[in-house]
């Protein structure tokens, strides 16, 4: 209070203010929801990486241990799964070793709040990262991104723990400066990287990720080859439309065919999947029933498939 | 710690900060349902991490004011492309629901000076609304509320100095014409 009135402030609003409460009924209410909300999501005791590790050694972890465990597997291996799983992205074959062994390790060998405060930061980074570099490749997909949202968003809550800590503990002000310095780097960093990502969305990814996944489905259905030979030439005339609607509206010969291609454009993450499907399937059609919904630029291709089809005719 | 201690001390945490917490997000809300909710939503958030950590967080309240701020300002995004679905689907629209039915509190509820005060700070300069409020309101130090907000204590201290100065102006507190 003295400190209010030092600044001649208006103590009794304040007071009033601090008086706006819930009421009782609303506290219970929301008390019970929270309740059944803890049942729901009980508690798990360790943080996240320390069970992990500890799942994977069957031991409590201590550094010691670990240190140990690291020792083994540098012996195991040789130290080269190791070093290989460091490039590994998630989806690959080494990516939980890099996550889970490398990280996990790396992790225990860090000492002080801030070196571990740095730590987290860096894998949040290491995961932004990765998925702009999955982005880059085309292979980012809905599960992927999920996976690595919650890779992220379990650093940054063990960061902000750990500043949270180092800040609460009676240090040096060297100390809490740097912890500092740790979170203002922490906050550019992640700013940086979410303007990145953000780009990255806005621009090429979403029609990255559609021919990807095409052309995924498109290997594993392998028996039909003719079909399939035709169908990555069709996409490929598809993305040449697309291009010229970016650039050149005024011809007009396309119609048709620009309206398919904004319309893939404007799918939405959650749909893609299905709407492959629905390409997929629309494009069977079309190899069954001979059906010419294809204009002037497929038209080549479509009289090639008539020559075709007139040669099987003649057998 | 135990299970059983963990959920005693939310509780605890619940029964000493709810009303704080729901106070924070009135003010910046200006909606009692949205405010109940965001404040049930800032203790879910809370529990995922107390749960996760146990005694590991050593400041809980400003803890929670991260939290709480963080809600926030999700929901403001969301509202910015609110639709009926998200008014009516999921365990959320029961809560509006029943808040709804509820006896719709009048403002004179909220003392006049309370009223008058809450409406004033939103008045002054929005980054000064919240750290003038935290530190006068609720009582948080310039440092904890430096950890809220991610700036330092310093430009916090900066902002509390400038926001009270607005804040005196508006409210007609100001009698030395800074």
């Amino acid at each position: 209070m003295t400190k209010n009135n030092e600044h001649n402030f208006p103590g009794e609003g304040i007071r009033a203010l601090r008086d706006v409460r819930l009421l009782p009924e609303e506290k219970r209410v929301v008390l019970a929801r929270l309740l059944q909300y803890t049942e729901e999501h009980p508690v798990t005791g360790f943080s996240v990486w320390k069970r992990r590790l500890s799942d994977l050694f069957h031991l409590p972890v201590q550094p010691a241990y670990a240190f140990g465990g690291i020792v083994l597997l540098l012996l195991v291996t040789g130290g080269g799964a190791t070093f290989a799983a460091e490039g590994a992205l998630p989806g690959d074959l080494l990516y939980p070793m890099k996550i889970y062994v490398n990280e996990s390790v790396q992790g225990v060998l860090k000492v002080g709040d801030a070196r571990k405060a740095k730590w987290e930061a860096e894998k949040t980074v290491r995961r932004l990262e990765e998925a702009e570099s999955l982005a880059t490749e085309g292979r980012l997909s809905t599960t992927t991104i999920e996976a690595i949202k919650v890779h992220v968003e379990e650093s940054v809550s063990e960061f902000h723990v750990i500043v949270e800590r180092a800040r609460e503990r009676e240090t040096s002000e060297e100390e809490k400066e740097e912890i500092e310095h740790v979170h203002a780097d922490f906050d550019a960093t992640l700013d940086t990287h979410a303007q990145i990502l953000s780009t990255m969305g806005e621009s090429a990814m979403p029609d990255r990720n559609i021919e990807q996944n095409t052309e995924r489905d498109e290997e594993e259905k392998g028996g039909e080859e003719s079909s399939t030979a035709n169908d990555e030439s069709r996409n490929e005339t598809r993305d040449e439309d697309r291009d010229e609607d970016g650039s050149d509206d005024t011809d007009d010969d396309d119609g048709s065919d620009r309206q398919e291609g904004s319309e893939d454009r404007e799918d939405s993450d959650e749909e893609r999947d299905n709407d492959n499907e629905d390409d997929d399937e629309r494009e069977d059609d079309e190899d069954e029933d001979g059906d010419d919904r294809e204009d002037d630029d497929e038209d080549d291709e479509s009289s090639d498939r008539r020559e075709s089809r007139d040669e099987d005719r003649d057998d | 710690m135990e299970p059983d201690t963990i959920k005693n001390k939310f509780i605890r945490i619940y029964d000493d900060e709810s009303d704080s917490i729901y106070r924070f997000c009135l003010l910046r809300t200006s909606d009692k349902d949205v405010a109940v909710d965001l404040m049930q939503d800032t203790f879910m958030r809370f529990w995922d991490v107390l749960s996760r950590e146990g005694s590991g967080i050593q400041n809980m309240r400003a803890f929670l004011f991260t939290i709480a701020r963080n809600s926030i300002i999700d929901w403001y995004r969301k509202k910015k492309s609110l639709s009926l679905d998200a008014l009516t689907e999921g365990e959320g629209g029961m809560d509006v629901e029943r808040f709804l039915d509820m006896p719709q509190r009048n403002d004179l509820e909220m003392a006049h000076e309370a009223k008058f005060l809450m409406e004033k700070i939103r008045e002054i300069d929005s980054h000064y609304q919240q750290v003038v409020y935290l530190r006068f309101v609720e009582g948080l130090e310039p440092r904890e509320i430096a950890d809220i907000i991610g700036e330092s204590a310093n430009v916090v201290s900066v902002r509390i100095h400038r926001g009270i100065k607005q804040l005196r102006k508006i409210t007609g507190y100001d009698e030395n014409k800074v």
